[in-house]
């Protein structure tokens, strides 16, 4: 077990405005702000995640997705799952998580245009490949689910390391209770989640986050995301376009997901049912990554490649480690700040139009 | 899972690292020095005064988790919460029907099975209503419920730091009633019977201070005595069964004299709070909570008016340079802003609609880029 923090008495809702001097707001979105921060005392950098609470409602007391964070990140250790320091509290009664700082997020690095060379380099996103893999599957190993994996909540330190941030969506699935399938960001949504999965009998486990990874995969190595569906019905297409319809054959327990008959139940001859086109659409990828996106990208959860197997592949096995490759200097790529600075740009390219 | 919950092995070092060990998940034993005097014996509170709080502090939890059809899991949680946040903090500073409250608020979260606020509010509020023949109402946004609400949540928030986030993966006695029932050949009625003994062991700190495996075998003693059943040993050679769970033959009639002590004890209907004011049944302290509560609001439109006016006077205007306009806006915002605490509101509003442009423009972006690539690979 991870120790929980060297000094003073550890995990005892600090006040954030004492404890942190602000630096800079890095992001913003549904889920809440992130800022940056330095520890007073001890100086170090840190990436202050304040929760949104519902106001618009009613306050429902300390939020559940930080309360599941902060359960989830004290159960694991691992060099790619992002460190939880603390919890705090502000004055306005706002709860915040405090991680340890990373310079970079995957999709900033992916749109910002200096970075993204360095990142579509072969042996960078092996390097990436593995880590990424190597985190999930410290965390399956855990009974943990992370079911939001994207290239935003992958945070990239300069030196290379990927962190999996982003765990107010986590859960444990020792038991066979009802979960929602509406997770996953929707080009990353795995096809038992759009077929209605919800339990662990449905295929609803570990195998939904290896889906999302094998997407993410395929998209740094193609350099454009693989399944950008708008709708779910479209999302389903997609996926049956690159990987082929499924039958009661390649999905054995397909057939149980409640909504296998509005997509599947087609006749044998019907011009709707689609080949399996994954190898043809990627065979400019290597051989050694293209096997391992193959493996992955299986509809049906049970015969879809596991993250540890994943890390046992070629593709991962032999992969760089980040010490090997060149540092991510330069300035920061979190996704807001790469957004801020293209939309500048842009508005003044438009400026000069007009 | 590598969480087995640890023993009391050890004990020169738990001294040393009390705080430390304490707010690792998978302690659910206390260490036996902690044990040894409680925060409330410390306020001058005796020890049975405080064990008749407990019991029904946990016996409010139980019933109220009742009537909010909360599964059994939920009560222990919150049970076991409540003892622990007892061996924190004194009778003196927290009432121990707020603790209740606060242990089944957060046991609801913790266990995935989350009640909503005024939910908890109104089963605890009705509880204490039958408890205490009270006609007075409750109503949304009235006084009472403003001040039961700010106790509710900051109750929640000392429970949090006072175990230091480490409330997962409590190893609850009734996870091996059906595994050693089942292990002994008895019936569904033996393993009931021991469920039920086991719902009730947790109204003592039993399960801070013995194993969960310990309470388990006590309980299904206490059943198979009561419903006259004699259990087969295991093993032949006259090993008695609960050794055959690893379970101390002295530790198991220990844990089961306390049980049975439960039941001598006349019931509890109501235990005014020794927590000096506020009270959750002052009406001082209700009124005061609900007018800070307005002037907060207040403050909030007043900014938002603020802001309103701004934006008014800035479309009003004969047409700025663009750039002057946001820094007017700006500016009026962080006027507004140093006016308002609680601004998080009309923020989170504008950052969503924002949120929106941003992925519409996204959106487009990206298939622009799919489009290059694609025509580049033509």
């Amino acid at each position: 077990m991870r120790p929980l923090k060297d000094r003073g008495r550890p995990w005892t809702l600090r006040d954030v405005g004492s404890t942190y001097d602000y630096e800079k707001t890095v992001g913003e979105g549904v889920y809440g702000e992130v800022f940056q921060a330095t520890e007073k005392l001890t100086k170090d950098a840190r990436a202050l995640k304040r929760v949104k609470t519902d106001n618009a409602t009613e306050r429902e007391g300390f939020p559940i997705t930080a309360l599941r964070e902060a359960n989830v990140l004290k159960r694991l250790a691992h060099e790619n799952v992002v460190t939880l320091h603390e919890v705090l509290t502000d004055g306005d009664g706002g709860v915040i998580s405090s991680f340890e700082f990373c310079a970079h997020d995957l999709a900033g690095l992916i749109e910002s245009p200096k970075m993204n060379l360095l990142i579509k380099r072969p042996a960078r996103v092996r390097s990436l490949a593995r880590q990424l893999f190597a985190g999930i599957d410290h965390a399956h190993a855990h009974g943990v689910l992370h079911r939001d994996i994207k290239a935003a909540n992958l945070l990239v330190t300069k030196d290379g390391v990927l962190k999996i941030a982003d765990w107010g969506l986590a859960r444990t699935y020792e038991s066979d209770s009802k979960l929602t399938n509406r997770v996953a960001t929707l080009w990353y949504r795995a096809p038992e989640l759009l077929l209605g999965a919800t339990r662990c009998s449905d295929g609803y486990g570990p195998a939904l986050d290896a889906w999302s990874c094998g997407c993410l995969v395929a998209e740094l190595l193609r350099g454009a995301p693989i399944l950008p569906g708008n709708t779910e019905i479209e999302q389903v297409d997609l996926i049956f376009a690159l990987c082929g319809s499924p039958t009661t054959d390649t999905w054995p327990g397909g057939p149980n997901l409640p909504l296998w008959d509005t997509f599947c139940n087609v006749d044998e001859d019907d011009s709707s049912v689609k080949e399996r086109t994954l190898r043809e659409r990627f065979s400019a990828f290597d051989a050694e990554a293209l096997d391992l996106v193959d493996a992955i990208l299986q509809c049906d959860p049970s015969s879809r490649l596991s993250a540890s197997d994943a890390l046992q592949r070629p593709y991962c096995r032999d992969a760089p480690r980040p010490s090997e490759l060149e540092p991510l200097d330069g300035e920061s790529s979190l996704e807001l700040e790469v957004r801020k600075r293209r939309r500048e740009k842009k508005g003044s390219g438009e400026a000069r139009k007009s | 899972m590598d969480d087995a919950p640890s023993s009391i092995d050890g004990q020169a070092a738990v001294d040393e690292e009390d705080d430390k060990l304490l707010t690792e998940h998978h302690v659910t034993l206390l260490p036996p020095h902690l044990l040894r005097e409680t925060p409330s014996q410390r306020d001058g509170i005796a020890r049975e005064e405080e064990d008749k709080h407990r019991r029904w502090a946990c016996g409010l939890a139980q019933e109220a988790g009742i009537l909010l059809k909360l599964p059994q899991q939920v009560m222990c949680t919150a049970q076991n919460l409540l003892h622990r946040f007892y061996y924190r903090k004194s009778l003196k500073s927290y009432d121990a029907f707020v603790a209740a409250m606060g242990c089944l608020f957060l046991a609801s979260k913790v266990e995935e099975k989350p009640k909503r606020l005024r939910e908890v509010l109104f089963a605890f509020h009705y509880v204490y209503k039958v408890r205490t023949n009270s006609t007075e109402k409750m109503e949304l946004g009235g006084a009472m419920y403003a001040g039961w609400k700010e106790s509710l949540v900051m109750v929640e928030r000392t429970i949090l730091k006072e175990l230091g986030f480490s409330f997962y993966v409590i190893e609850h006695a009734h996870r091996f009633i059906l595994f050693y029932v089942k292990l002994l050949d008895g019936d569904a009625e033996l393993a009931q019977e021991a469920w039920a003994y086991c719902n009730d062991s947790l109204r003592t700190d039993l399960q801070l201070r013995s194993k969960a495996e310990v309470i388990a075998c006590a309980a299904v003693k206490l059943a198979a005595a009561k419903l006259r059943r004699t259990l087969p040993s295991l093993e032949k050679d006259g090993v008695d069964w609960w050794a055959a769970f690893g379970v101390d033959g002295g530790e198991l009639d220990r844990a089961a004299a306390e049980i049975t002590e439960l039941y001598a004890a006349s019931p509890l209907v109501w235990l005014p709070s020794l927590a000096p004011a506020p009270r959750l049944t002052d009406p001082a302290f209700a009124a005061a909570v609900l007018a800070r509560q307005e002037a907060r609001e207040a403050e909030k439109k007043a900014a938002q008016e603020a802001l309103d006016r701004a934006r008014a006077e800035a479309a009003a205007a004969p047409p700025p340079a663009p750039a002057a306009a946001a820094a007017d806006e700006r500016r009026a915002r962080s006027r507004s802003r140093s006016r308002s605490r609680d601004r998080g509101r009309r923020r989170r509003d504008r950052s969503r609609s924002r949120d929106r442009h941003r992925s519409r423009r996204d959106r487009r972006d990206r298939s622009r880029s799919r489009d290059r690539t694609r025509g580049r690979r033509r």
